[in-house]
Order: structure tokens, then C-alpha cells, then sequence
């Protein structure tokens, strides 16, 4: 304070003659209200919301009102399900069969004495049974995680430098187009090289594959365009120059194993699969003997131009290479190429002008949201960590119900309407803790007003997931910066909602933020670097299951903050965006929901070998 | 890899993505006319004060879209090259300007704290930038409520324009009157 | 101690007052009043010591503790300082075994809420252990301890019949709608609305084992009245996000951690709204040309 104001004080006076007086002022206190007095002026509004009509969908009910008076007369969870009722059956079936009983509805607590609400897939309108969301009960889930183990992508410089150079082969299109369809016949378990050979039955491998991947066109032109994946096909044209670009006129082939070699192995497998066939597959195509440069092709193809999707984890997680655990976050999120045909536009700028392309935007990030839960809570957390039947609550909290998608399309109106003329958020610690307070005050807002989402989400497990997901990777979004999204995941549960509501997740779910720095601005002091790059195998966090989705969604989301046509790597997202795949992993969600109604046809099956299926 | 495949995480400049402002004459506070002392420049109590008699309540558009408001009080905090920080607490439904921050022990809770550039609330005031600009420019932020603050920025593009067109239909979340 | 109260009274030091919790509204207020141990609880309704022991279902009412050390004074133990200290609770001293109270609140206006629940058992409660899930508070002591601290858990306000459940196993239901008589959904079933006394009657104690005859708690709160004991903030009782005190204590929190990097010397130069160095808010604000030449005098 430099210098008083109040100068000439005659003339302020006049202005300000209460000053002079006794007259008490009223202050905020006089002034207090019952905000249940407000409630008809906003009321009307909520009934115009998806969520509103999502809710009333699920539990056939006022989804605003406190009071269940039908609770302990559902009659139970076998009244109420489907998929319960089949369960009890074949649970007599098998103990008549067997002889030792199996699945039992009369052991444990009696499930089902509240209502056992049905699943809404979130962007469609299919209603399924919780239990088929169940990882084990829905093989379309199972498949994304297959599609994504048996994917290696293996450089092609290297092995045609050592052709040229050692052995003197001239490397022409015909040879190279030679190579790719011997890969494709060595990938399924065809013999190339030796004379008396068991092979494997090719209905068994069907999805075996290998594909050419270049930025460059006129080398792209060279290859038969059977075995080319085609950015420019596959992506939206900025995109696709983006990715080309990235790329660049490197040669990269990307190979996928078949799923019946994950069912049997596990990722260590698949590497060494694909190694293995591109070898052979060079040795058959160049005409070369047991020579000493066939170890340069293996040595290229298993490790110097091996791009695999997932790193070995350390001692006490140990698992091989491309397992789920050891994938990068930075890699989950390329995986997902549900934007793969939006313009490559920041999302600020995006929302600004035209809400829809803001929502389609926003929609691709929930599918972002949906490949991890199920990678990474399902399947991960769910199956390999915990050895569970999968936490199928913390996927189905993300894809169902429509909630998440009401949440984050009242923000893309917010933005819309009060940010007209502006290009992004500035990526600052004040403007991130402002939005992100804003976004989970009202996430913990729309919980108190929808007693029917509160028990649908009936974990704080559950709650805090979706504040953690969509908080910070609404600011993701809005500042293209996922770090700042990623410090402000702990600043979201465990202080904003957690003083609202003084309770928080599971076990205290915030604690899994508070070991160490892990969220602070210094990349040195954590030791672990941008979050793209980190996993599930960052050795100094402890995870539970429902946290881990946060993660993937905020490299997502600064993908599309950005407006960026990747988010770690090129190739990772244009090998996801081939159209052979088992899985479409441009429609997660869709993909999942066929999975629950049973029209979802896996890979890997071994009915072709099955008595009396020939 | 260049720079431009990632994305652009930071622009070349800050200032490309603040929306331009033209700088204030130096004398600014002579040519309003809804400024009462033109001897020198308000300061932040004077320049609200007279905001609020001279603009919003005489602009029926204003007092009759802010009673529909539940009672709102919003701290703005300034910060004047010459002056310092400055604190004045606006409230709405009723409107009124109150000099200063609350006093420890008066038990009063403001909704929001807005934190602002001086010349930025001038601005806005003036009716050439919104009121949320400076937030979505990374000069100004606020704490608390941010509905108080869109109640604020109602109030004051009502009082500006002085008819009901200047309000800007609410989205969903937040319609009128929500606590 | 007393002569650490005669040596405060010479130099006139004030002994130091915790503040507790921020915040000048109600909900606060009730957080602070279940923190602090220095405020009596209000007592609302009263349950006889028998049917507290056969509530919780550890022992049978005249049954004697069971115990799992010999009584102190009897044992010989090597000379340590801390033990002249620390006075052991009337269970340690017997060599009681540890047993538990778990409470699960409702997230309709509860009385108490699971964080609430560990910071006031740490105030309030010598000898505990305490784990905090997303609905439900788990405490444990020396069983008669246990007996003592929970008779004053249920009988006061900081316990309600119907929004506030004593769970042993199935401790599920928190965030359920109500039943129609507005008390908290429980899978077990262990309690219901008699209809007759008006209060809410134990059929099962915590354990979900049936209890010989039904135990009343009281009457449960209606809405109106919970909505004046709730602890947690709510858009109909107290909207968050008007809590400013606390949204700046909660900012100065994860500003230290993550921009100061728990650094305790940076914390008082940083803003915690801003999240920089005060030095540095005004470059930030160096945006107009006005500002640059010295302001508009």
C-alpha cells in the first residue's frame, strides 16, 4: 500500500455519509439461506439432463428421490437377473455332472435384497446384465487385451542394412513383398525352412498377421496393398500427415501373433513369436543358410529395432514383456483410436466454436477411459495382481450408465458459453486447482442431488475414480498438459472431495497419492519421469484398483488438449487403427456392449480341434 | 521429431493467447460517466460503489434477473501497482459493496474470492473484456463458488448493456438461481 | 504437569489452543465440536451396559474379560522410562484382549462421517487403533476400553439410529437410498423400525448373530433434524462450494505438496492461489501496457 486514498476527504463525504452515522450495516449473516428453498428453481432443469433420463432408464424409478420404499422386497438377485438365474442352473447341471458341487446361490450373504440394477452401455442404448460385464463372462474384453499382447512392431532398417551390406543381397520390391508373404506364413506356424516339419492348423491362426507400416508414400506404393496398413486410409487427413511425419521414412512391419498363442503363453511368447517368424521369414524370402548374419536379423527383430508394447516389470510384479502391467500409460492411450477420424484440433479451441466436435472429442476420451479400466483395473489389478474374478464395479463405473459422459458434456456447455474467443487454459498450477475444484464440487454436487447415482456408484472406490478421472482430465483437456491433470489427481480425492464429504474411497483410497512426491511438479524428484511413460510397473506407487484409469485419461486427454495425433508413440497409434483387428478399438464401449450380448466372436478358439466339430 | 508433431503445449508467446486489450488512456477514469469523483483515479471500494449505484441499480434488466439470485457475496481482491493489494466485497441479491475482506471472527464466509488485475476489473467494467477473460487468460483466479462468479458476471453485463438480451442463457449444470 | 502449569503461569505463556478445523459455518463447527476433547458430547438417549456388551457380541453380558497378558503390576518387566509416562488405559492394565467397534455412516446427513470418526477417536481416545474406509470406521481397544468409549458413541449425538449402524461383518450401504422408514440399508438385516415404541430395535448384534431378545437404540432422527447434525457438507445443508476458508486451506495444502514440494521455507513464499512466488505475481500480471509504464496516476 503505497499511499492513503481517502485524500480529499469533504468531498468523499458526500458519497459515502453513512460512514458518519451509527446505522448498523447488514452483513453476509443477515442474509442466509436454505438452499433447499432454491431447489424448484433448478429442478425443472435436471429432468433435461441424460443423466436424468439414464438413471430413471436403469432403476425404472425417480432417480431424485431419497427414499427406496421397495428395498428387501426385490426377492432377491436370481428374481431379479438373467444371467443369476442361468448361473443357478448350471450350477445344479455341473454338481449333477461332476459330482461335487459348484456354483451355489445358498452359501454366502443373500445377494439381491436391494435393487440389482441393469448396465446401460454409455453412448448406446443397449442394457445388459453386470455380470456380463464380468472380464471372465465377456470375451470381447478378453480380446482387446489379446489384440494388445499379441502386437510387436519390428524394424525393418537394420535387417535390409545387413542384407545389403554383409551379405550383398540387392533388396528389391519383389524381395521385400516376398518377405511379407512368407511373415504371413510363418506367423501362423507355416514351416519355411525345414524340409520335414509339424506344422500348425491355419483355422487355428487365422488372426495371424503382419502388415507394413511407413510415413513415406512412395515406399508405401512399393508394397502390396494387402499387407500395407494405410495411415492415410485409417486416419483423418491432418492426422494422417501428423502420424507420416512421426513416423518418418523408416520401415516398420507390424506383426501380430495369434491370440491362441496368448491363451497359451504369455507375452515373453509373443516377442519372441514374432522374432522368430521375421527371421524365418528372411531367411526363406533371401535364400540364406545357417550363417552368421541370421543372429543380426534375430538380434534386430528381438531386440535393437523391437518396438514391443510392454517393458519387462520389475522382481516382485514380474511378468514378461507385452503384458498388460509393464505397458506405459503413454501406450494405453495411442492404443484407443477413438478420435482417429475428428480433426486434429486442441479441444479448447474446439469446444469453443462448435459443442459437438467439443463432445466428440470428449466421447473419444471416455473411450480412452474404458480401454484402461478394463486393461488395467479389470485385468491387471482384477486378474494378474490380485488373482480375482476382476473388479468388474471399477470398469463398469466408466463405461456405464451415461454419467461420466453428462459430466464431462455439462462442462463442454460450460466452456462453450463462458469462453467464447479464447485458444486454451494457460497449463498453471492456479488455473488448473481453480478448474479442477470447480469440476469435482460439482461432481460431488450432482452425487447429493441423484440418490439413485450415489448407489449406483455405491463404493467411495467407485466415486472417487470418476473425480479422479474426470477433475484433472477435464483440465487435461483444457491446457493440453497431462502432468499438471496428473498432479491434480490426489488434489481432487484426497483434499477436495475428502473434506466435503470426510470420507473418501476404500481403505482411504487417497493414501495410494501420498507416498512420496509422486504428483509434484520436479520430474527429478519422483524419479519417474513424464506420466506417459510411467505404468503400473513405477516400482514407488502403490495402486488399488479404480486409480489407474486416471492416468491413462489424462495422457488422452493432453493428447487431444494439444491437438496432437499421438500421444507417445506414432506407431502404436496407427497399429491400432487397422481394420483386422479382432477388436475395434475405435468403439471400445460398442465393442464391450456386443461382448455382454453375446455377439462378439473371439479369436484363439480351438473349435476347429474339438471332437466332432471338424 | 519437431516440436509441431507433439503439439503445441506452451506457445511461442504468452501474450498470443490472451485476447487483446487496448491499453487505457492514461486519464481513464475522466471520459465515465458513471464515475462520480474524477479528481483521481477510484480505488477499488469507490470504482464498485459507483459501479453499482451508477450502472446497476437504475438498469431494471439487472435488479430483476439478480433477485432471482440466492444472496451471493464475492470478495474481489486487487492488486494496483501504486496502491497494493486492495479488498472489496461485492454482493448480489441484495446488491451492495462492502470496503474490505471480512473481519477474523465476524463468522462471514464469502462465496468467492476472486483475485484480479486492477485495470483488468476496469476493463471489465468498462464493458471491454468479459469477466471471465482474465481467468481463461491466467491473469486472474478465483476460489470457491464459481457460480457466484457467473452471478457476478450476469449482474455486470446486465448493468453494462442494460437490457435483458446481454444475459447469456445459462448451460445446463448451473441454471439460474442454483446455490 | 503441575509443575509445567506453575512454570506457563510465571512466563505467561499461553498454552496452545489447536484451531482444529477452518471455516465459520455450521457444518464446521459441528467438525470441530467432535474434535475437540475438551467439549462434552451431548448426551441423547441411553442404552444399559448389557445390552451394549450383547450389541457388540464380543462376550456374553457377566461374562469376564478374557485376557491375553497377565494384569501389569503382576508382571516384571525391564525399567523403561516411557512406561513411568504413560499410564496404561484400565485395559492394558488387566491385559484385556483387543477387540472392535465398527460403525458405517450413511451419506444422508450423518451425524458422523468415517475421516470425522479418526480425527476425533485420535483427539478424544487414549490407547486406539483406528482404519478408515470410504463408509464405514473401524476402532479398536482393549475390550473393556472398547465397552466404555462405545457406550459414549451411541449414547450421544454423535450417533444416529437410523443413519448411523453398528456393523460387524457386511458393513455395506452407506451411500444406498433409505428404506421406507428412512433407516439405512444393511444386507444382514440387523435392525429394524418398531413401529410400536417408535424407535429403532437390534434384532441381530454386529456380528449378525441373533440376539435373544431385541435391543432398542432410540428414535431415529427425522430429516429436519439431521440436517441439523450433518458433518458433511451438502448442496441442501451447506453448499461446499461456497466454503471459501476451507477451499483456501485445502489450496495452501496442495500447493505446499506440489509446488513447494514440502519444502517448508517455500511455503510461506508461495501464493497459494496462484501457486508461485509472491515476488513473481506481478510479472504474471505484467499483461498491459499500462501496467508496464507505472499504473494510471
Amino acid at each position: 500500500m503505497a499511499e492513503d486514498v481517502n485524500v480529499n476527504k469533504d468531498d468523499r463525504k458526500k458519497f459515502f455519509h453513512w460512514r458518519s452515522t451509527k446505522i448498523p450495516l447488514a452483513t453476509e449473516l443477515s442474509y442466509r439461506y436454505d438452499p433447499m428453498e432454491m431447489k424448484e428453481k433448478f429442478l425443472p432443469t435436471e429432468k433435461q439432463r441424460e443423466l436424468y433420463n439414464s438413471l430413471n432408464k436403469v432403476f425404472s424409478d425417480d432417480p431424485m428421490d431419497k427414499m427406496n420404499k421397495k428395498v428387501y422386497k426385490y426377492g432377491g438377485a436370481v428374481g431379479q437377473s438373467r444371467a443369476k438365474q442361468e448361473f443357478v442352473e448350471w450350477g445344479k447341471k455341473l454338481a449333477k455332472e461332476r459330482g461335487i458341487p459348484s456354483y451355489n446361490r445358498e452359501v454366502g450373504i443373500p445377494l439381491g435384497q436391494r435393487y440389482y440394477e441393469p448396465q446401460l452401455i454409455s453412448g448406446t442404448d443397449i442394457i445388459v446384465d453386470f455380470d456380463d460385464l464380468n472380464l471372465y463372462n465377456n470375451p470381447a474384453m478378453q480380446q482387446m487385451i489379446d489384440d494388445v499382447k499379441r502386437t510387436v512392431i519390428i524394424g525393418l532398417d537394420i535387417p535390409h542394412r545387413v542384407l545389403q551390406l554383409r551379405v550383398g543381397k540387392e533388396i528389391t520390391p519383389e524381395s521385400m513383398n516376398l518377405y511379407m508373404e512368407t511373415l504371413q506364413h510363418t506367423l501362423g506356424g507355416g514351416a519355411v525352412v525345414q524340409e520335414h516339419m509339424a506344422e500348425v492348423h491355419p483355422g487355428l491362426t487365422y488372426d495371424a498377421y503382419a502388415k507394413i507400416l511407413t510415413g513415406d508414400d512412395e515406399l508405401k506404393e512399393q508394397f502390396d496393398k494387402r499387407w500395407v496398413l494405410d495411415v492415410d486410409k485409417e486416419f483423418h487427413p491432418e492426422r494422417a500427415e501428423k502420424l507420416k511425419k512421426g513416423i518418418g521414412e523408416s520401415l516398420y512391419v507390424v506383426t501380430r501373433n495369434p491370440t491362441l498363442r496368448v491363451r497359451m503363453a504369455d507375452g515373453g511368447a509373443i516377442k519372441r513369436g514374432s522374432a522368430i517368424a521375421s527371421t524365418m521369414a528372411f531367411v526363406a524370402s533371401y535364400r540364406l543358410t545357417g550363417e552368421a548374419v541370421i543372429s543380426d536379423f534375430a538380434y534386430a527383430a528381438k531386440h535393437a529395432q523391437q518396438i514391443a508394447m510392454g517393458e519387462i516389470m520389475w522382481q516382485s510384479r514380474s511378468r514378461a514383456e507385452n503384458e498388460p502391467g509393464g505397458i506405459p500409460y503413454g501406450y494405453w492411450a495411442d492404443i484407443c483410436t477413438a478420435e482417429s477420424y475428428l480433426e486434429p484440433k486442441p479441444f479448447f479451441s474446439a469446444v469453443v466454436e462448435d459443442l459437438d466436435e467439443g463432445k466428440r472429442q470428449l466421447d473419444a476420451a471416455l473411450e480412452a477411459g474404458t480401454i484402461a479400466a478394463v486393461a488395467l483395473e479389470n485385468y491387471w489389478l482384477g486378474v494378474y495382481m490380485s488373482g480375482g474374478i476382476s473388479f468388474t464395479s471399477a470398469s463398469a463405473v466408466v463405461m456405464a450408465g451415461n454419467i461420466l459422459d453428462d459430466f464431462v458434456y455439462r462442462f463442454a456447455e460450460l466452456l462453450h458459453t463462458y469462453f467464447k474467443g479464447h485458444e486454451r487454459f494457460p497449463s498453471k498450477w492456479m488455473t488448473g486447482r481453480a478448474i479442477t475444484e470447480t469440476a469435482v464440487q460439482y461432481m460431488m454436487e450432482v452425487y447429493e442431488k441423484y440418490p439413485a447415482l450415489f448407489e449406483y456408484h455405491w463404493g467411495g472406490g467407485l466415486r472417487m475414480a470418476v473425480m479422479g478421472i474426470i477433475g484433472p482430465a477435464l483440465l487435461s483437456m483444457t491446457t493440453g498438459d497431462a502432468m499438471l491433470g496428473n498432479m491434480l489427481v490426489n488434489y481432487a480425492i484426497g483434499l477436495i472431495a475428502k473434506e466435503g464429504w470426510v470420507r473418501t474411497g476404500f481403505s482411504g483410497q487417497e493414501v495410494q497419492d501420498h507416498i512420496g512426491m509422486p504428483y509434484s511438479c520436479s520430474l527429478r524428484a519422483e524419479e519417474g519421469g513424464l506420466i506417459e511413460l510411467r505404468g503400473m510397473n513405477t516400482p514407488y506407487i502403490s495402486y488399488t484398483a479404480t486409480h489407474s484409469a486416471a492416468a491413462v485419461a489424462q495422457c488422452y486427454a493432453g493428447m487431444m488438449g494439444r491437438g496432437s495425433a499421438w500421444c507417445t508413440s506414432p506407431l502404436v497409434k496407427a497399429a491400432f487403427a487397422d481394420p483386422h483387428l479382432i477388436f475395434n478399438f475405435r468403439e471400445p464401449r460398442k465393442e464391450i456392449a456386443r461382448g455382454a450380448l453375446r455377439e462378439f466372436e473371439p479369436a484363439g478358439e480351438r473349435d476347429i480341434v474339438r471332437p466332432g466339430r471338424r | 521429431m519437431s516440436k509441431e508433431e507433439l503439439g503445441v503445449i506452451r506457445p511461442k508467446k504468452e501474450e498470443e493467447h490472451i485476447k487483446p486489450k487496448p491499453p487505457l488512456p492514461e486519464d481513464w477514469y475522466k471520459n465515465v460517466d458513471w464515475i462520480n469523483l474524477k479528481d483521481k483515479e477510484p480505488d477499488l471500494y469507490t470504482l464498485l460503489f459507483d459501479f453499482l449505484i451508477n450502472k446497476m441499480a437504475p438498469c431494471p434488466a439487472c435488479v430483476m434477473t439478480t433477485a432471482n439470485f440466492p444472496p451471493r457475496s464475492i470478495l474481489i481482491e486487487t492488486r494496483h501497482p501504486i496502491r497494493g493489494v486492495e479488498y472489496a466485497r461485492m454482493r448480489i441479491s441484495p446488491g451492495s459493496v462492502v470496503n474490505g475482506a471480512p473481519d477474523p471472527g465476524s463468522m462471514i464466509e464469502v462465496d468467492t474470492v476472486l483475485r484480479i488485475d486492477y485495470y483488468d476489473l476496469v476493463r471489465i467494467l468498462l464493458g471491454e473484456i468479459d469477466t471471465i477473460d482474465p481467468i481463461a487468460d491466467g491473469s486472474a483466479t478465483y476460489i470457491g463458488n464459481m457460480t457466484a462468479l457467473l452471478d457476478l458476471k450476469d449482474a455486470i453485463d446486465l448493468a453494462i448493456k442494460g437490457d435483458l438480451s446481454a444475459k447469456v442463457p445459462r448451460p445446463l449444470m448451473w441454471p439460474d438461481g442454483h446455490p | 504437569m503441575a509443575e509445567l502449569k506453575r512454570r506457563r503461569r510465571g512466563r505467561k505463556i499461553k498454552k496452545y489452543k489447536p484451531q482444529l478445523y477452518p471455516g465459520p459455518d455450521e457444518v464446521s463447527e459441528r467438525r470441530r465440536f467432535a474434535m475437540d476433547a475438551s467439549r462434552r458430547l451431548k448426551r441423547f438417549r441411553s442404552i444399559p451396559d448389557d445390552n451394549l456388551v450383547m450389541l457388540l457380541g464380543h462376550r456374553h453380558p457377566g461374562e469376564l474379560y478374557l485376557s491375553i497378558h497377565p494384569p501389569l503390576d503382576e508382571l516384571v518387566e525391564k525399567y523403561d522410562p516411557v512406561k513411568n509416562i504413560v499410564e496404561p488405559t484400565p485395559g492394558a492394565r488387566a491385559g484385556d484382549r483387543i477387540r472392535f467397534i465398527l460403525f458405517t455412516d450413511s451419506v444422508y446427513y450423518p451425524p458422523m462421517a468415517p475421516w470425522l470418526r479418526a480425527r476425533a477417536y485420535l483427539n478424544r481416545y487414549r490407547g486406539i487403533d483406528t482404519v478408515v474406509y470410504s463408509s464405514r470406521q473401524l476402532l479398536e481397544m482393549r475390550e473393556r476400553d472398547l465397552e466404555a468409549v462405545s457406550k459414549e458413541l451411541i449414547e450421544t449425538n454423535l450417533f444416529d439410529p437410523g443413519r448411523v449402524a453398528i456393523r460387524g461383518l457386511t458393513t455395506h450401504g452407506h451411500s444406498l437410498r433409505l428404506d421406507e422408514d428412512g433407516l439405512m440399508f444393511d444386507a444382514r438385516r440387523r435392525y429394524k423400525f418398531d413401529k410400536e415404541i417408535g424407535e429403532v430395535v437390534y434384532i441381530k448384534n454386529a456380528q449378525a448373530e441373533i440376539l435373544d431378545m431385541p435391543i432398542p437404540v432410540g428414535r431415529p432422527m427425522s430429516e429436519r433434524e439431521a440436517r441439523g447434525q450433518d458433518v458433511t457438507y451438502r448442496w441442501d445443508v451447506a453448499p461446499y462450494k461456497s466454503r471459501t476458508e476451507i477451499m483456501s486451506v485445502i489450496a495452501r495444502y496442495g500447493t505446499a505438496r506440489i509446488i513447494g514440494g514440502y519444502n517448508p521455507e517455500l511455503l510461506d513464499e508461495i501464493d497459494p492461489l496462484y501457486g508461485v512466488r509472491y515476488d513473481e505475481i506481478d510479472k504474471i500480471k505484467n499483461n498491459s501496457e499500462k501496467y508496464k509504464n507505472g499504473g494510471g496516476e
